[in-house]
């Protein structure tokens, strides 16, 4: 795989910030000069294919400042007429090489363009490259601002590249927007509860685990999806031990445990559970030594359910 | 002579001769980027192949393989994911076929891949030399872009 290359993971990082460059209308400045730099140097350990396909991400990327055009090899090799049904057949596939090249045949009369970047933030993701894959989803965020979906997608994304305080700044910023939406107010406090349990703790943590408590508790009455809900209630029940709040804790995690998920692991998951409430009960559930448990449980807090846009 | 294409800054309508990147010239040993040559004890250049980068060809097939930081984004509509620097240009000189052999009396174009070439010393010569060398060539380059 491509990744398993440090120095191709470096300059496809590097390429993503200067396209983030690009798009601000900074590619004449410093920054972007710097990077170009750092490029160069990486550039020195990849093969003639690695750098044929970091400039097919490079040409992905100039979506971002709506300079993309189609490759002209793959508009030879696919026929117009075809590539919506080629992209989704290789989706479906889970064929995320051939999902990146059909849609370089030219997509945007087929697609809107947030689904094209959410699409190629799925494929980047399926090969491992995470950094594309956020950039891509930041992008379809960007193209569709009021799609929750997209903004959930990116935190759990920026989590999954240990982008941790970058998660965690999002995260509270969504907790603080009296606008958020409940399925991404969720979310954001999964990531909050996650963070919450990691050291250091970010210096305004239990401010913010105070406002994720509140704005959870509106939220979660409004969810449907048994799932979400059940992380919901979990990271819930993480952040009132965090706020020192006993009642709400033993209560989320209560009411977690009669939550029926389709979650393989809810047999494990009710052992750590059960474990959590006894010591919320018995006021141990906040001393570091105790928290081994939590971290269990917050391994429990997965990414909301995301359909495919139509 | 070879026909040879390079990346570089402008000064007065001519490529920016300097020993920095996108320049003409080549970087030299302790360049804080990438140096492109090496120079032995007496002072000369080693004659290891090493030079001042170029690339065959401005057409699609070879730009595929040119990282896209060389190609200016304002090309971008005409070069799938061009990024570079909008300042550069993309020069041209020569005629001949993109193969290793003579460019000038002094200097020797040495082709490392099917989409790149350095141009170095084509004998023994001092970094001054080499860098005064490749100065000369300033006024047989022309813009050639996409």
């Amino acid at each position: 795989m491509y990744v398993d290359n440090v120095h191709y993971r470096e300059y496809q990082r590097l390429l993503v910030e200067l396209h983030a460059l690009i798009a601000a209308r900074r590619n004449q400045s410093p920054e972007a000069s710097e990077l170009r730099h750092h490029m160069e140097r990486a550039e020195a350990h990849l093969s003639e294919e690695e750098i044929v396909r970091l400039n097919a991400l490079s040409a992905d990327l100039s979506m971002t400042h709506d300079r993309e055009i189609p490759d002209p090899d793959v508009v030879a090799r696919v026929p117009a007429g075809e590539v919506r049904q080629l992209v989704e057949s290789a989706y479906n596939r889970r064929k995320w090489e051939d999902v990146l090249e059909f849609l370089r045949a030219g997509v945007s009369h087929r697609w809107r363009e947030d689904e094209v970047a959410y699409l190629r933030s799925r494929a980047y993701e399926g090969l491992g490259e995470l950094a594309p894959a956020v950039a891509f989803m930041d992008e379809a965020a960007r193209r569709a601002p009021n799609n929750a979906s997209y903004r959930a997608l990116s935190l759990r994304l920026l989590w999954q590249s240990k982008r941790y305080q970058e998660a965690y700044s999002r995260a509270r910023d969504y907790l603080a927007d009296g606008k958020t939406k409940p399925r991404l107010v969720l979310m954001s406090g999964g990531i909050v509860a996650q963070r919450a349990i990691q050291i250091p703790e970010p210096a305004d943590l239990n401010t913010v685990a105070n406002v994720a408590v509140r704005r959870m508790q509106q939220a979660l009455p409004i969810e449907t999806s048994p799932d979400v809900i059940f992380t919901g209630l979990v990271s819930l029940g993480l952040l009132a031990v965090q706020v020192d709040d006993a009642s709400a804790a033993a209560d989320a995690f209560r009411q977690a445990l009669g939550v029926d998920t389709t979650y393989d692991e809810q047999v494990t998951s009710s052992w750590a559970l059960n474990r959590e409430l006894e010591l919320v009960r018995s006021g141990k559930a906040k001393p570091a030594e105790e928290r081994s448990n939590a971290r269990q449980l917050a391994e429990f807090i997965q990414p909301a359910p995301v359909a495919v846009p139509a | 002579m070879p026909k040879v294409y390079r990346s570089m800054f402008e000064n007065a309508g001519r490529p920016r001769i300097g020993n920095d990147t996108c320049e003409l010239g080549v970087r030299p040993p302790g360049h804080p980027v990438n140096a492109d040559v090496n120079v032995d004890a007496s002072g000369n250049v080693m004659l290891d192949g090493g030079g001042m980068s170029v690339f065959p060809s401005i057409v699609p097939a070879d730009l595929k393989r040119i990282p896209k930081r060389l190609i200016p984004v304002r090309l971008a509509g005409k070069v799938p994911g061009a990024a570079g620097d909008d300042d550069m240009k993309i020069w041209m000189t020569g005629t001949g076929a993109f193969a290793s052999g003579p460019m000038t009396p002094t200097l020797a174009l040495n082709v490392t891949g099917r989409s790149h070439g350095t141009i170095c010393p084509a004998h023994a010569m001092s970094l001054n030399d080499l860098q005064t060398n490749l100065a000369t060539t300033q006024p047989d380059w022309t813009v050639e872009e996409p």
